[in-house]
């Protein structure tokens, strides 16, 4: 102990109660484990695709997540990690990375709350699972506040960050298919999921410790590219990983862009029942009549002081949760932590057959995340190269709910740019001008031209 | 080694004094460490060692704390709503409050750091390891948080 902190330590210990531990203390541990065991790390989900339909459809809530019914691969991993060591509390110690990715989760869906909460009135929709990746993938090359910033956001730090965001992205694996294999007219019944990153610079080189980690945790390819082709390869690579639901890239290239991290996502899946209509009118408070599907679904119901929700089962781990704020809230005003209360209560709820109604969607959206995301400091991406910042932070998305099922796609760009030097004077050369190479040392003239019309020869 | 019932009677109540200043309240300090047990129990006849146990038992709760930071029970906590033994003056009950009120703003890492550092008295390299964050890390947030306790009142009288 630091003789300087000995007044503080002084005074935690005096108000900190001695403390008797009660019966049966053990036991309910006991229980508590047998019960979690038999729900099978249900709790731990991650938001890959949430959404918030607020102006237009201002009484639903409705959220997409991949859920860890079954053991996630990392747990697994974990488990049997487990089995061969019995360390301690080490940082990989198994049931600590267990507890990473859920941490990880949960500050992905804070933060595409946040995100929703901060975009503005009207619909809203955005891919969690995706705009936390580009926040992981930038976390490599901050410094100083705005790494410690970033932290905060995804809830980890260090190498413990980057392995739970890791293995978040490794566990959707079993799911992987090429994006062109993917039908987004007639979702597959097994559910089918695309994830893909990169790293494009743009005349000029990465830092090699950034491009290093990004490929050992997120399996990152980097392109080069120059200015003049920037745009092209960008659009290219959007349209091609999002099945062609998002046609081009949100960046604009401007001349201090130096570096674009891309992520996408894809996803599509059949409803493990699928709905039975699709052409109920619906009066939707606010707005009048909208298309609704409609059927006797198996499904788990939970509700709360100020909300009732339903999980619509794809298979026996995907999921899509319908939040459904009471009567007067509006669906933005719901907190992170009613999200996650009613992800908790629909994990144990048991299934029912539930007769559901709920509007067919089409959205889409692009949302400016440096303007979503205030709170978020990319001031300082040093790490990435010397004076690097984020000039910009996009995130597109697509969310289409239909009886068949759900089709999604969203991709997240930050454009990284260089430190621009301010011009103090500008200075255009647009009529005619005297042109002279000289020796500053000597006065000497090299070369000296009068220019009256650059478009000829001579 | 004796069974995981007399290792938690001996070293319980220090755990649980650790827990109540994570949370602030009795019931969601005994629910804390409830939850660490269980996610811990497989764990004491492998380690087969009182010691490491109550190491990883200890990582395992501070961690559960920080990563169930937005349980909505544990955020709408009443500082000393109910706090067993309650034999203070009313200098202590009041200090109590002012501390609490004190360690409710700060970040839930930090708080932790504070706890574990000068409740618990686990030295830095300890500290760091079961946070999972730098000892540079750990020793900033005991900075913060010492400068933010150190702002209440009742702790300028100490």
């Amino acid at each position: 102990m630091i003789d300087e902190d000995r007044d503080v330590a002084e005074a935690l210990k005096k108000v900190a109660p001695q403390m008797v531990v009660p019966r049966g203390l053990v036991a309910g541990a006991r229980k508590r484990r047998s019960r979690s065991r038999a729900v099978a790390g249900s709790v731990a989900g991650v938001g890959a695709m949430a959404v918030a339909v607020g102006f237009a459809l201002p009484a639903m809530v409705s959220a997409i997540g991949p859920l860890f019914a079954g053991q996630s691969s990392s747990q697994q991993a974990a488990s049997q990690a487990d089995e061969r060591d019995g360390s301690a509390a080490g940082g990989a110690n198994p049931a600590l990375v267990a507890q990473g990715t859920e941490t990880a989760a949960a500050a992905s869906e804070a933060l595409g709350w946040a995100a929703i909460q901060g975009a503005g009135p009207g619909n809203q929709v955005v891919s969690p699972s995706s705009l936390a990746l580009s926040l992981a993938m930038a976390a490599e090359g901050a410094e100083g506040a705005s790494e410690a910033s970033i932290d905060e956001a995804l809830g980890l730090v260090g190498d413990a960050r980057s392995g739970a965001y890791s293995d978040l992205r490794r566990s959707l694996t079993g799911y992987e298919t090429s994006p062109d294999r993917i039908d987004l007219v007639d979702p597959p019944v097994t559910p089918a999921l695309h994830l893909a990153n990169r790293l494009v610079t743009i005349d000029r080189e990465a830092e090699a410790p950034f491009v290093e980690r990004l490929a050992r945790w997120f399996d990152v390819p980097v392109v080069a590219t120059t200015q003049g082709e920037a745009k092209a390869v960008l659009d290219a690579w959007v349209n091609e990983n999002s099945g062609g639901l998002i046609e081009e890239s949100a960046i604009e290239v401007v001349p201090e862009l130096k570096v674009v991290t891309q992520d996408a996502l894809l996803f599509s899946a059949a409803w493990a029942t699928p709905f039975e209509r699709d052409d109920l009118a619906l009066d939707f408070d606010g707005v009048g009549k909208v298309d609704a599907l409609q059927g006797i679904v198996p499904a788990r119901y939970a509700e709360g002081d100020r909300w009732t929700a339903i999980r619509l089962p794809y298979d026996d781990r995907l999921a899509a949760d319908v939040i459904l704020p009471k009567p007067g809230v509006a669906p933005t005003a719901l907190t992170e932590a009613e999200l996650a209360e009613a992800g908790a209560a629909l994990a144990t709820a048991p299934v029912e057959q539930v007769d559901t109604t709920m509007p067919v969607l089409d959205l889409r959206s692009k949302m400016d995340l440096l303007k979503a995301l205030p709170q978020i400091d990319l001031n300082d991406l040093g790490g990435i190269f010397d004076g690097a910042f984020a000039g910009q932070w996009w995130q597109q998305s697509v969310l289409q709910v239909s009886a068949k099922g759900t089709v999604g796609a969203a991709v997240t760009e930050m454009g990284v740019y260089e430190s621009a030097v301010l011009a103090e004077r500008s200075f255009v050369a647009d009529r005619g001008y005297v042109f002279r190479v000289v020796d500053t040392s000597t006065s000497w003239p090299l070369f000296l031209a009068s220019v009256v019309d650059p478009s000829a020869a001579g | 080694m004796p069974d995981i019932e007399s290792f938690v009677e001996a070293r319980g109540g220090d755990l649980l004094r650790a827990a109540w200043t994570l949370t602030g309240d009795a019931h969601h300090a005994e629910d804390l460490l409830q939850t660490a047990l269980a996610k811990s129990l497989g764990a004491y006849d492998r380690l087969a060692n009182d010691h490491k146990f109550e190491a990883y038992l200890r990582t395992t709760m501070y961690r559960t704390y920080i990563s169930w930071w937005r349980r909505r029970s544990w955020r709408s906590e009443t500082p000393s709503e109910y706090v067993p033994e309650v034999r203070g003056s009313e200098a202590t009950v009041e200090l109590r409050l002012d501390v609490m009120r004190a360690l409710e703003t700060l970040p839930r890492m930090q708080r932790a750091v504070m706890t574990m550092r000068y409740v618990e008295d686990r030295p830095v390299a300890e500290v760091a390891e079961a946070l999972g964050i730098s000892e540079g890390t750990v020793k900033k947030y005991a900075h913060r948080g010492c400068a933010t306790l150190r702002g209440s009142a009742h702790l300028q009288e100490v």
